[in-house]
């Protein structure tokens, strides 16, 4: 079994009649995770290729191909890969079908063939979705990555097919989503990479591409271990209220989990390095035990390939001691704030763009409270391109008149980033 | 007393049983030192829990039980094995149980008996000292072995229990000590009172502190020791009012007690002659706190022996209402009843005297068994 290792962090002290626990659990690979199976990386380049991209006089399909011919570049030999070109339909690039394997030649042609790519149709996500599956559907134990770039939104496609394009995916690989400049939509996008285990950026400039598609690579080729999974188990007539990671990003996990059995469900996580650490925050509501009754609230496992090792519990003790049952856990308050503080960057955005002021003057303002209370820097710079800040600690703030589209995108797409517990004021 | 280095050894190499003596074995040639003595896995890893029994709580069967504890249905915390401890020589038995607020239990009972001879100690440990639930076994083990044991007149034995049981505790005491680990000190030993009539029971109390002994027969409770604790003693000297006791911080706090730091450990002694039919009751405070007086402790006894129960029933029944009553101490329960049913071979716990047929041929020797 691969080398992981968790904490738990909770107030495990329930009052009379409690029922609800709280548990923010960090979960930590070792240097030997790979120990448990295949290494192989499969890697699937999707490159949108439709008419928008020969705008800015050719800028961006030229910085698409250079960072294409760059990730190219990037991948170790033995990495299989194939390129995908996108429009309204899915072309395969490079190889003609199937997976080439990395070594100087294949990199040579694959970089020939990109330098003949020419820009033209549609743009229809689902269908190129598609075709990545068929590919990686072809190696079930590799470690498979896919990097998606579009310029533009799913204008060739009703929504149906992406949607279920994506269910197809899921599960099959994970999918860095990036957009270029501000024509695509980031619901969107959002959707792809929620599904598929991966990120959302924006690249707000076609010179930045380069360095992105070689940083997406470089941390998919330090990947060691595919198809992990939180495996956690509830007693009966237990209910998950949540199941979130919280950093380094929050994803909602509820909706995903697979029955192993009554009792337990498995969340993918999807692939791992070694050294990693994600936080997850878990709310689950059991059946209340009599005062002195201890109860576990859930075990919380991680399954690779169907072998699965207990890696932390969540304890629930009932007391009438409200000094013990009223405390709340420092790592559960700070992701509950980070959580809120995503929550309203985004209710802020949408109630700008709904063109009510005063709501998104409120959401905003909170916003920037809790990111100058949790330190979380990030999130507070980017909302100072969207608001004037009059009082980061009252949460005072007035909407700006002119922001620049990329700037709404990146508070937008980057709203989800959170910090951990003790880093504040870095 | 068996010796542990009687014990048969066995080869780690093909399994064959050793002779105590030998050095290699016998059927393979191994050398048995080494393989006999090891020890398998990390000596410093949590034991694996062995469930017993059904979960606690919604009855799941044994198998759902996990290694760490835990009911894989319900997730109720299986109890540890000092959590609820348990003996049974059939005349009598002794229940003793962490209660539902206590982290951990420092109770502890002994139960024993020679014949017609009977003897029932209880110790509670006080939960602000350190290794207090060790003490508590020591002392309840010791003392319980002394009277048993002992041909001089019982109370001059039961001096001597108390003594042997506080060095027991002194033993247990860890080195510089703030809080030396304490404990309270209550023995009962009944033996027929030929003098009196055919039937009749002579039983002899000794305690300090706050643990109680009580006689319980068809006119009701007879408490038959007096709390060692300060609101009694003020009582008893008389200079405060009902009032000015009652309201002091210190009302319940224990005056005398077993540990390396009591000033006297003689205990307070009294006897008394019972009648044929009845029960003797020795309890921590965790069980007489729900039933303070003696009528009050008489009608919590016969609201649960309406029906017969055996020694054993009965104090499982006793603990199990203080645990519905709130279970805010540890609660200790040793219950003899009279008259004492035929001794049977009873094998309880896994004590290795009580399996060395060898070292006690008949069931007329004493069988001593401590509840913790």
């Amino acid at each position: 079994m691969a080398d992981f290792s968790a904490d738990v962090f909770q107030n495990e002290y329930l009052p009379a009649g409690g029922d609800t626990l709280d548990a923010v659990i960090t979960v930590t690979s070792g240097a030997n995770v790979s120990a448990a199976g295949s290494k192989q990386l499969v890697e699937v380049i999707i490159i949108d290729v439709s008419g928008s991209m020969n705008e800015d006089r050719g800028a961006k399909i030229q910085a698409a191909k250079v960072a294409t011919m760059a990730a190219v570049d990037t991948l170790d030999d033995g990495v299989e890969f194939a390129i995908i070109a996108g429009t309204d339909r899915a072309h395969q690039l490079y190889p003609r079908n199937g997976l080439a394997v990395a070594d100087a030649g294949t990199r040579r042609e694959a970089k020939d063939t990109i330098q003949r790519v020419r820009a033209d149709g549609g743009t229809a996500i689902g269908t190129w979705l598609q075709l990545a599956a068929q590919l990686h559907r072809t190696r079930p134990d590799a470690i498979s990555h896919s990097i998606l770039l579009t310029d533009g939104k799913n204008q060739h496609e009703p929504h149906h097919v992406l949607q279920a394009s994506i269910d197809a995916c899921i599960g099959l690989f994970q999918c860095d989503c990036r957009g270029l400049g501000t024509d695509w939509n980031v619901d969107e996008m959002r959707l792809v990479a929620d599904a598929l285990l991966g990120t959302v950026d924006i690249i707000p400039r076609p010179e930045d591409m380069e360095a992105e598609f070689r940083a997406l690579i470089s941390s998919a080729m330090k990947r060691e271990v595919a198809n992990v999974a939180l495996r956690l188990w509830s007693p009966k007539g237990a209910q998950m209220e949540f199941l979130k990671q919280v950093s380094p990003t929050i994803e909602d996990m509820t909706g995903k989990g697979l029955p192993v059995n009554p009792l337990t469900n498995d969340y993918p996580l999807g692939a791992w390095s070694p050294g990693e650490s994600r936080d997850y925050h878990l709310r689950v509501k059991i059946p209340a035990g009599g005062v002195g009754d201890e109860r576990l609230g859930a075990r919380v496992m991680l399954a690779i390939n169907d072998e699965a090792e207990p890696i932390a519990l969540v304890r629930a003790i009932w007391t009438d001691d409200e000094n013990l049952s009223t405390r709340i856990n420092r790592e559960v308050a700070h992701y509950t704030g980070q959580a809120e503080l995503a929550e309203a960057i985004h209710d802020g955005l949408a109630a700008r763009a709904g063109g009510d002021e005063e709501s998104a003057t409120m959401k905003l303002g909170r916003a920037v409270q809790i990111a100058h209370e949790t330190g979380n820097v990030a999130s507070a710079r980017l909302l100072e391109k969207v608001v004037d800040v009059d009082d980061p600690e009252a949460g005072t703030v007035r909407l700006k008149r002119n922001v620049a589209a990329e700037d709404e995108m990146a508070l937008d797409v980057r709203s989800t980033r959170t910090v951990r517990v003790g880093k504040q004021g870095s | 007393m068996t010796d542990v280095s009687a014990e048969p050894r066995v080869c780690g190499v093909c399994g064959e049983v050793a002779r105590p003596d030998d050095n290699w074995c016998e059927a393979c040639g191994a050398d048995l030192a080494p393989a006999a003595l090891e020890i398998p896995g990390d000596a410093d890893a949590t034991p694996a829990f062995v469930a017993t029994g059904p979960c606690v709580s919604c009855g799941a069967p044994v198998e759902d039980i996990t290694d760490d504890g835990w009911c894989q249905q319900c997730g109720t915390k299986q109890p540890e094995p000092g959590d609820h401890v348990v003996d049974d020589l059939g005349a009598l038995a002794v229940v003793c149980d962490r209660g539902r607020k206590h982290g951990a239990n420092e109770d502890a009972g002994a139960i024993g008996r020679d014949r017609d001879t009977v003897v029932l100690v209880v110790c509670d440990g006080v939960s602000s000292t350190d290794q207090s639930h060790h003490a508590s076994q020591a002392a309840a083990s010791v003392a319980a072995e002394v009277l048993l044991d002992g041909e001089d007149a019982i109370g001059a034995r039961m001096v001597r229990a108390a003594a042997q049981a506080q060095n027991a505790v002194v033993e247990a005491t860890p080195a510089a000590s703030d809080q030396p680990p304490s404990c309270t000190f209550v023995a009962a030993l009944a033996a027929p009172e030929l003098d009196s009539g055919v039937g009749a029971t002579a039983i002899t109390v000794a305690w300090l502190g706050d643990s109680r002994a009580y006689w319980i027969d068809d006119e009701g409770a007879r408490q038959l020791t007096r709390d060692h604790t300060w609101a009694i003693e003020q009582r008893t000297i008389g200079d405060l009012t009902e009032d000015e006791i009652a309201s002091d911080p210190r009302a319940h706090s224990i005056t005398r007690w077993l540990g390396a730091d009591a000033i006297d450990v003689v205990p307070e002694i009294v006897t008394t002659t019972v009648d044929a039919s009845g029960l003797l009751l020795v309890c921590s405070d965790g069980l007489w706190n729900y039933a303070s007086e003696p009528n009050a402790m008489a009608t919590l006894v016969a609201e649960h022996d309406a029906d017969g129960p055996t020694p054993l029933e009965l104090s499982q029944r006793l603990v199990a209402a203080a645990n519905e009553l709130g279970g805010h101490d540890n609660v200790t329960a040793a219950i003899a009843r009279f008259p004492l049913v035929e001794e049977t071979v009873t094998v309880t716990g896994s004590d290795p005297a009580a399996l060395d047929v060898d070292s006690h041929p008949t069931t007329s020797e004493p069988t001593k068994s401590n509840g913790s």
